[in-house]
């Protein structure tokens, strides 16, 4: 072999040393056999290998032991938000609030092994030189909103779950779990979803186990079909005091209040001619003897009972449609159906109400302008009975929770680099006097909301 | 020290190290082979890997004039996904 061939190994060596470490064993095997071939200066070359095979050995043991993944999300958001309000017929008060505000989540995910893993998110979000709010009346809109309610720079976790994967198609997790910023929060800056349940169906974050059954890989290519089960019961228990029930008046409230959900999605890309991806999801819920703490304030011992328990079970619906007529153009549509039993703690008073409400998305993404560039607008209408678990959103304005309402959403997102991104939005609401178990409002309100959004996705 | 290195080369052969980005070169593979139909060398997929994964969800990344989505995971944002 002459010298060049060995300044050729040397190099290629070296080269694998400092390239990535993908590329460090690919690189040695044809190091390797170079190294083999016949050579004036054999122990020298041996001696390199040697070095160069503790160099790589040292390199992979501490990438087999890297088993940690870190990434995060970090929004800037200014809005600008004014509401008109009061009883129908009267004079209207007016709120205007301009802020500015911060979020922060830190991902922490840990390969254990190759089919268990730890997942974990500590987050936190605040207005500027503001610290110590607290808009949750019950520790369960706490527990379910997480670091979303602009509390201050106190950070929480707000995911900590293990999943394990079986070799059959069944995943089992456990913990508390990403159920918020689902389909098609993700659309507004043309992401991939980012969270599990359907917005309209839940955004909250709940604790609790799932069952995950993917039978994709029985189908044909480019059809995808899973089942995703939820056990998420609602623990009460007095909050002084954990030997104890909760305790409303004369009434000991259950301890634990059972709670499913199940996800089933479907999704083909095989209608080429047509659209990139159709997907169809159907989410079924239910909640039993809910105790609504923070409804009213519990009545003292020996008193009749405050606050209601509700009994709900909801249908949801979501039908998207990715690249309609392959030009970027996409739309979805969310139907949430809902009915809820409201009763008091001491059975004097029922009431059953049924709902229904529409959110509307269809964007249009600009690829041809300006790659990853997002217009689009929201449509939304709830019935006055309306309810949605929405504890897990930045915006001031109550857009998608209010009910007895009709609104719009325009946005425009742009990316400006590679991991970030702008957005800039506008939001009108209109919402009417609604009357029923639990939760009442004579007041008609009409809310216009700007903002600007940074995003930092790593 | 000859007979050594020829076994370590047959070693490495028979049984190879466990590659550190083990299935992320022959994802990148597959990607660009769904997405065009064409086979790139292999000097131009390992170069390539970083760039495939070493970005924003759903965002468009060109690997050898082959626009792919980005390979990049969720980091747990689906529950069993």
């Amino acid at each position: 072999m002459s010298s060049d061939s060995n300044a050729g190994i040397f190099l290629c060596a070296r080269a694998a040393i400092f390239a990535r470490p993908a590329m460090q064993s690919v690189f040695l095997v044809p190091v390797v056999l170079l190294a083999v071939a016949p050579s004036a200066n054999a122990d020298d070359t041996a001696s390199k290998l040697d070095s160069l095979n503790d160099r790589v050995t040292e390199l992979e043991a501490t990438q087999a032991l890297h088993t940690v993944r870190f990434s995060g999300v970090f929004i800037n958001r200014f809005e600008a938000f004014t509401t008109t309000y009061g009883v129908p017929g009267e004079a209207k008060d007016k709120d205007r609030l301009t802020t500015f505000s911060t979020y922060l989540a830190l991902n922490l995910d840990f390969d254990i092994s190759e089919r268990l893993k730890l997942y974990t998110t500590l987050a936190m979000s605040k207005f500027w030189q503001n610290d110590g709010r607290n808009e949750y009346a019950g520790n369960w809109q706490a527990s379910e909103g997480g670091s979303f309610g602009y509390a201050g720079s106190t950070p929480r976790i707000d995911r900590a779950y293990l999943a394990y994967t079986f070799s059959f198609p069944l995943t089992l997790a456990i913990g508390r779990m990403p159920t918020n910023n689902g389909v098609p929060i993700n659309q507004l800056d043309g992401l991939v979803r980012e969270g599990t349940y359907p917005r309209f169906a839940y955004n909250a974050i709940f604790d609790g186990i799932a069952a995950i059954f993917d039978f994709s890989r029985y189908l044909p290519r480019g059809h995808s079909l899973k089942f995703r089960a939820f056990y998420t019961p609602n623990i009460n228990i007095d909050n002084a005091d954990r030997t104890r029930q909760l305790t409303d008046g004369t009434v000991k409230v259950d301890s634990n209040t059972p709670q499913y959900a199940i996800l089933a999605e479907y999704s083909t890309t095989r209608l080429s001619p047509i659209f990139d991806t159709l997907s169809f999801y159907y989410m079924f819920y239910q909640y039993s003897n809910f105790y609504n703490a923070g409804t009213n304030t519990p009545a003292t011992p020996d008193a009749a009972p405050n606050n209601p328990t509700d009994s709900a079970i909801g249908n949801m619906l979501y039908l998207g449609l990715e690249g309609i007529g392959h030009i970027g153009l996409n739309a979805s549509l969310s139907v949430l159906l809902y009915r809820d039993t409201s009763t008091t703690l001491d059975n004097c008073e029922s009431s059953t109400t049924l709902s229904k409400a529409y959110l509307l998305n269809v964007n249009q993404r600009l690829d041809f302008i300006f790659t990853g560039s997002v217009i689009g607008f929201e449509l939304i209408k709830t019935d006055p009975t309306f309810y949605l678990d929405e504890w897990t959103y930045l915006t001031v304005i109550p857009f998608y929770s209010s009910p007895a309402s009709q609104g719009v959403h325009v946005f425009a997102s742009v990316p400006l680099g590679a991991k970030l991104r702008a957005r800039v939005g506008w939001y009108r609401l209109h919402s009417d006097p609604y009357s029923y178990v639990g939760f009442s409002s004579s007041i008609e309100s009409d809310d216009n909301s700007f903002y600007v959004q940074l995003r930092l996705g790593f | 020290m000859r007979s050594l290195t020829v076994a370590l080369a047959l070693g490495l052969m028979l049984f190879p190290l466990p590659q550190a980005h083990a299935g992320k070169v022959a994802s990148v593979k597959q990607a660009v082979k769904e997405k065009c139909s064409k086979e790139i060398p292999i000097d131009i997929l390992l170069a390539s890997v970083v760039r495939a994964y070493d970005c924003q969800p759903n965002q468009e990344v060109t690997i050898a004039s082959c626009k792919i989505k980005c390979l990049k995971g969720d980091s747990g944002n689906v529950v069993g996904q």
